[in-house]
């Protein structure tokens, strides 16, 4: 039995970032510790992608000479072969950038994931535990700013490691491994920390410093609104001394819509667009509320 | 029959007083009296206010403020609605429902 992660993420109860956790448990028979599973104590580090429904809309593209975003993931969809921050690159492959002032080599075209992937190693380490202690991701960890999370339909990847290797190593072929510190190099590349690749071979790793092999990943969904819910409530306030039967069937079906997308998302199943018009709708809604003289 | 579930009544113990959630619960034993006598339509006037009321207090990320203003408006609405009577108004035609 494998390890089935499961997950959650929502908007802090300030919404002024966003709380993300591992749900997973150690009770179920495909939890930590059960049949054969890796127990939660040995999670060495995590992995962390995210994407919302207007970062995977219109991607942009960069070309030779352009700039990398720091902890955007890109993928290489023209040009050579380019070495890029140590690492050999080929058409179809992924990087994220661990620093500000990375250049597209000449040649290369890159086109966004769409996906952030601020890395929770180092001082910014986040591993799940047996407590329950949440990981508080800063706006700036979304690649967000201002005063709120934005609103938005919130698609995640969450990949966790385990067995921490040093000095030289024979990978796993078909494994991906996380650099943790200082660096290694693995077929002419060079990794530094927060960098992954897939073994592609049985040639040696290199490492001067710690890495770490990915035992399972999880991919899932979140409907994060917090400023809709703030402006709903508001209304709500605003409408609270009245017994308007229009006005309280309407705010039902705005509030029945957004639980509707809210709950969609913890099934794991859920389709965007539709989503985001949904929640694009709950704040037009709001927005235009009807006068009235209740 | 049950409107609520345990849990839901157990959100609203834990974001109100406990005073406030034993006037609802009466409150909503009155509704499922009127659901069962088929009393339905006053029913669902009051129901339908309570229950977007109910979820914002249950909800983490409503503020204080707001919380405050709510669950100060459930209490309302229960000492009002507790010894109320629920009827059956077929042709029920005045959408400013008054209690």
């Amino acid at each position: 039995m494998s390890l089935i992660l499961k997950t959650l993420l929502k908007p802090s109860s300030d919404g002024t970032g966003a709380i993300f956790n591992d749900i997973t448990g150690q009770t179920d028979s495909t939890a930590y510790g059960q049949n054969g599973n890796i127990f939660v104590s040995d999670v060495a580090a995590i992995r962390l992608k995210m994407a919302t429904f207007t970062s995977l809309s219109g991607l942009a593209m960069l070309k030779a000479g352009e700039k990398f975003t720091q902890y955007k993931e890109y993928q290489k969809t023209g040009g050579q072969s380019s070495v890029v921050d140590g690492k050999t690159l080929y058409v179809g492959n992924s990087f994220v950038p661990r620093s500000k002032n990375l250049v597209v080599p000449t040649g290369d075209i890159w086109v966004e994931t769409g996906y952030y992937v601020y890395p929770y190693i180092g001082t910014d380490v986040w591993v799940p535990n047996e407590a329950q202690v949440q990981n508080s991701i800063s706006l700036s960890k979304l690649n967000q700013s201002g005063s709120a999370v934005y609103d938005d339909i919130y698609t995640y990847t969450y990949e966790i490691y385990f067995d921490i290797q040093s000095g030289s190593f024979t990978p796993v072929i078909g494994a991906r491994y996380l650099c943790l510190t200082s660096s290694l190099t693995y077929n002419g590349s060079t990794y530094y920390p927060g960098d992954t690749f897939v073994a592609i071979d049985n040639n040696q790793i290199s490492a001067s410093g710690y890495f770490c092999k990915m035992y399972a990943s999880t991919d899932a969904y979140a409907v994060l609104s917090f400023n809709t819910k703030s402006s709903l409530y508001q209304l709500v306030v605003e409408k609270a001394g009245s017994s308007c039967l229009k006005c309280w069937t309407d705010i039902n079906n705005i509030k029945t819509q957004l639980d509707a997308i809210s709950f969609m998302s913890e099934t794991g199943n859920v389709a965007l667009g539709p989503a985001s018009k949904t929640l694009e709708w709950v704040n037009d809604a709001i927005r235009n509320f009807p006068t009235c003289n209740c | 029959m049950s409107l609520y579930s345990q849990k839901q009544l157990e959100t609203i113990r834990i974001g109100s007083s406990a005073n406030l959630y034993d006037k609802i619960r009466s409150l909503y034993e009155s509704f499922e009296e009127a659901i069962e006598k088929k009393r339905i339509s006053d029913f669902y006037h009051v129901a339908i206010k309570q229950d977007v009321l109910v979820s914002v207090l249950g909800d983490e990320l409503a503020s204080n403020d707001v919380k405050q203003v709510v669950a100060s408006e459930l209490n309302a609405m229960a000492v009002t609605n507790s010894s109320k009577t629920f009827y059956l108004t077929p042709g029920y035609t005045n959408n400013e429902y008054v209690f």
